[in-house]
């Protein structure tokens, strides 16, 4: 099979593809690139290249999944410096073997690599606790558009020296430059760990649960909301709790020395007095169940033609109202889940393209009139066309314009991902 | 004449107690907790959003560099009008707009007083975590501005963490908001590139603030070592050990010398080194994970650890460290205090260093400083009064920043760039490096009104290209000194 028919985006191939190995080689791919005026489009496993529109031009696929080493661990630090196709999965599997790890945990987790990861800003459960990447990364290195090598940040904990580099690259989307190495500070894994689940007849009667979890002073690792739907498909290969008059499970995950875990489970459970069900996981489920709930809710790419997947930014005491505008429409089968104590909400849907965009644009006046954000994360690009990626674009987005002309001049990064940039 | 029509136009803003100009006045804005100095033209004191634009305006329309200063407090000189100008102070914008204390959030104006946000929050069990040792008196405009951190980031990380949405007036007048009260705006992430840009990028005039519950119970230990090679293994084998206190703090003999001799916390006189240790949260075993931190200390020759659950103790033991600064005054007119980062293992080494030093330049060093995060502060003591003496503290300090560098750290961890360390910026960044910073300013300040000469080396030429900014203010800015002719590579810098 031909190498470029294994880089498609929304019905594209590539001209040309690179593989470079080191990132002296990924520089050289630019200038080669700049010479020739090529679109490029950096690649790590590919699991989140659906997120943002699909670029407007697209010659070159850069390959960074061979940049995979570890290029320092200070393990007395809790510090550790790695290549950005390195996959997370790997990361932490080696990590494990000194009590430490990254403990982030973004959709499609098992495969998404250190570069993937930080281009798409995504987060999971666990963010509840450590943060997201943007709190962790201490150092980057990139390759700009015309391959001149920087860097920013650097490998201590703590770091004021010039622009925080680090947090304009995370979450750019490959828009100003190929992230090539990424350094982070790590956490020790926690001395003992448990969840606990709670089912709900409405939304309503979760959030004391949620609220109260968000303002413990024992920080649980996490606190998932899922809808039934998302339940259900969970329940279909795990052992779970069922309740047929739930709407809404809560999921707390606490870790940390023993007598503090149970001590957040007793209080969730006192906070939870609305809760039909309240059950301890086992072990092994919730371990099972951890690491298939960040993939729910998101659309692998490419998207299906009958589905899209969003994301609003609340607040967290504004998911009864969020839950309810979700599953207000319906002809559209909903599955979501957010993160109860962030007031961010993923959500997919199912149904008639015409039925799914109308349901998308209830939900993007329902968050702007909340005064939170609306984003499309997986769908045609025919849908994200018509409906615009985020809302609300603010004037801020003219700085950003500038930003992208300042480091991309030519607009040859990701052309288009952000519909301007 | 220029100067009558500014100060007309800045009068019919601010009002005749809103503006100052007068030179026995302006004397007092001239200076931040730094040793650079640098007098503005005029100093205005907005209580809104919409005065800080119309400032900014006439400030542009008349060529003036501006400079934002809260309470003064900053180490590294980043609120010196060194070009003069128009310095806005923050302190008359002081309400707390809000506490959210459902979603723990606070909505504050700039020139809020750190501590004040906390107060304000712990009527609902919350406070505001990043407490740098000046939180008495420095704003959170200025904590923003510089990323400050403080004794307790070690477990809640520094202020970028704790900041979700801003509101911005950019250098041309324009107010923008960045971030908000919900997490990950889309886009580029602009709040966390406003946060530790040293005020020359946008002036804040708002900021969405994230709140923490108070930790339910605290224990401190206090453990005294013979050497500070003792007490730096020691930390790092709390930190490898898989338990992140909340705070460790180092003082070394030097400092327990002067912190008993002005107050009697109870420090060992003869010790080589003292750390402060906090633990925090729930209660349920906190006293065994003190009690393990203890063994720890123990296990790398401690000779006395204290345990302290008692506020009044706790507070007791705490006094020292945060009084040791002002406490140098024992022993010398003026110190100048460095802010180095390095990794954690290279304590000791960096330590060992920094005493060499001292020696070699004649000058006593003593050691306060934030263990956990390997975030050194060096206090050189001197006389001000001496400038042969001045001149080697400054070079010291520039060692020991190049000692932390070489040891694979930084420049500063919570103090910032401004005028202090910019021309130390080439030994962690490429000419590269710096010039991508120069584009990313341009995007926000193009014509380099906002703060100039802050960050940045200054090469030779900084007050030069003032005078002849005007003239050029129409051309391009251009980046590529490699493009470029020679003179304009001066450019990148400012």
């Amino acid at each position: 099979m031909d190498l470029t028919a294994r880089y498609p985006l929304n019905g594209h191939i590539p001209q040309e593809v690179r593989q470079p190995q080191t990132v002296e080689e990924v520089a050289e791919v630019l200038r080669e690139a700049a010479r020739s005026g090529w679109a490029v489009v950096p690649w790590g496993s590919g699991a989140h290249q659906g997120i943002g529109h699909a670029p407007t031009r697209y010659d070159l696929a850069l390959d960074l999944t061979r940049l995979s080493r570890v290029l320092r661990h200070r393990p007395a630090n809790l510090t550790i410096r790695v290549e950005a196709g390195m996959r997370l999965a790997d990361l932490n599997a080696m990590l494990a073997e000194h009590g430490q790890w990254l403990p982030l945990d973004p959709p499609f987790g098992e495969r998404a690599t250190i570069g993937g990861i930080l281009a798409t800003g995504l987060s999971g459960p666990l963010r509840a606790r450590y943060g997201s990447a943007r709190d962790l990364l201490i150092g980057i290195r990139v390759a700009l558009a015309d391959g001149t090598l920087i860097q920013g940040g650097g490998e201590v904990v703590k770091n004021v020296a010039g622009y925080d580099l680090p947090k304009l690259f995370h979450g750019s989307l490959g828009t100003l430059g190929v992230m090539v190495e990424a350094a982070f500070k790590l956490w020790p894994r926690p001395k003992a760990e448990a969840t606990w689940a709670f089912g709900f007849s409405r939304m309503e009667d979760a959030l004391p649960l949620t609220l109260s979890m968000l303002r413990h002073p024992g920080f649980p690792l996490a606190v998932e909301v899922l809808n039934a739907r998302a339940w259900e498909m969970l329940r279909g290969t795990l052992e779970l709790p069922e309740d047929p008059g739930a709407r809404v499970w809560v999921l707390v995950r606490a870790g940390g020395w023993p007598a503090q875990v149970e001590r957040i489970g007793r209080d969730a459970a006192a906070a939870a007095s609305g809760a039909q069900v309240k059950d301890r996981l086992t072990e092994e489920t919730a371990s099972l169940l951890w690491s298939r709930i960040p993939d729910i809710g998101f659309l692998p790419s490419p998207a299906p033609r009958d589905g899209m997947s969003v994301r609003l930014g609340l607040l967290p005491s504004q998911l009864a109202e969020g839950a309810a505008a979700l599953e207000a429409a319906e002809e559209i089968r909903v599955v979501w889940r957010a993160h109860g104590t962030l007031g961010l909400i993923y959500a997919e849907g199912r149904g008639p393209m015409e039925a799914l965009l109308q349901w998308a644009d209830a939900l993007r006046s329902f968050a702007l009139a909340q005064g939170g954000h609306f984003t499309i994360l997986g769908g045609p690009e025919s849908a994200k066309r018509a409906m615009g990626l985020w809302a609300p674009l603010r004037p801020e987005a003219e700085v950003m314009r500038r930003i992208k002309a300042q480091l991309d001049p030519e607009g040859r990064l990701n052309p288009g991902r952000f519909g301007w940039a | 004449m220029k100067r009558a029509h500014i100060l007309q136009e800045l009068r019919e803003i601010f009002g005749p107690h809103g503006v100052l100009w007068e030179d026995y006045h302006l004397l007092l804005y001239e200076y931040d907790a730094s040793i650079d100095k640098g007098r503005p033209d005029f100093v205005v004191f907005p209580t809104s959003t919409e005065q800080v634009a119309a400032a900014v305006r006439i400030a542009n329309r008349y060529g003036l560099p501006i400079v934002v200063r809260g309470a003064g407090t900053g180490l590294s000189g980043g609120a010196v009008a060194d070009q003069g100008g128009l310095m806005i102070v923050t302190t008359r914008m002081r309400r707390i707009l809000q506490i959210d204390a459902a979603n723990l959030r606070a909505v504050v104006q700039p020139g809020v007083v750190n501590i004040a946000i906390s107060q304000a929050a712990s009527a609902h069990g919350l406070y505001f975590a990043p407490d740098p040792s000046s939180q008495k008196a420095c704003t959170i405009g200025g904590n923003i501005a510089a990323n400050s951190g403080g004794p307790h980031c070690l477990a809640y990380g520094v202020t970028t963490n704790h900041v979700l949405g801003l509101e911005v007036v950019l250098p041309d007048g324009e107010v923008i908001e960045v971030g908000g009260a919900a997490c990950d705006w889309p886009g580029y992430d602009l709040t966390g590139l406003m946060v530790g840009s040293e005020g020359t990028l946008g002036i804040i005039t708002k900021a969405i603030l994230r709140l923490m519950p108070t930790p339910e119970a605290v224990v401190t230990l206090l453990a005294v070592f013979d050497t500070v090679d003792q007490a730096s293994e020691a930390v790092s084998a709390i930190i490898a050990d898989g338990t992140i206190p909340g705070a460790i703090e180092m003082m070394d003999h030097t400092a327990i010398q002067a912190v008993e001799s002005a107050k009697r916390c109870g420090y060992p006189m003869d010790a080589g080194a003292v750390l402060l240790i906090d633990v925090e949260g729930l209660p349920e075993g906190l006293e065994d994970l003190a009690r393990h931190i203890a063994r720890i200390c123990e296990h790398f020759d401690a000779r006395e650890v204290r345990i302290a659950t008692d506020p009044a103790e706790r507070e007791r033991l705490w006094s020292g460290r945060k009084g040791a600064f002002g406490a140098m005054g024992r022993l010398a007119p003026s110190y100048l205090v460095q802010d180095g980062v390095v990794p954690r293992d290279q304590l000791p080494r960096v330590l060992r260093q920094i005493q060499e030093i001292g020696q070699r330049y004649g000058l006593v060093i003593a050691n306060v400083f934030h263990a956990g995060d390997g975030n050194l502060h060096p206090l050189i003591l001197f006389d001000e009064r001496d400038p042969e003496l001045t001149r080697r503290a400054v070079e010291a300090g520039a060692e020991i920043i190049r000692a932390c560098v070489e040891a694979g750290g930084t420049l500063t961890g919570e103090h910032g760039i401004g005028l202090e360390k910019r021309d130390l910026m080439p030994l962690l960044f490429s000419p590269a490096d710096l010039e991508t910073m120069a584009r990313i300013k341009a995007a926000f300040n193009p014509e380099n009104c906002l703060n100039p000469c802050k960050m940045f080396p200054s090469t030779k030429m900084c007050l030069e290209t003032w005078s002849r900014r005007k003239a050029r203010m129409a051309e391009p800015i251009r980046y590529r000194a490699a493009t470029s002719p020679p003179e304009t590579e001066e450019e990148l810098w400012i």
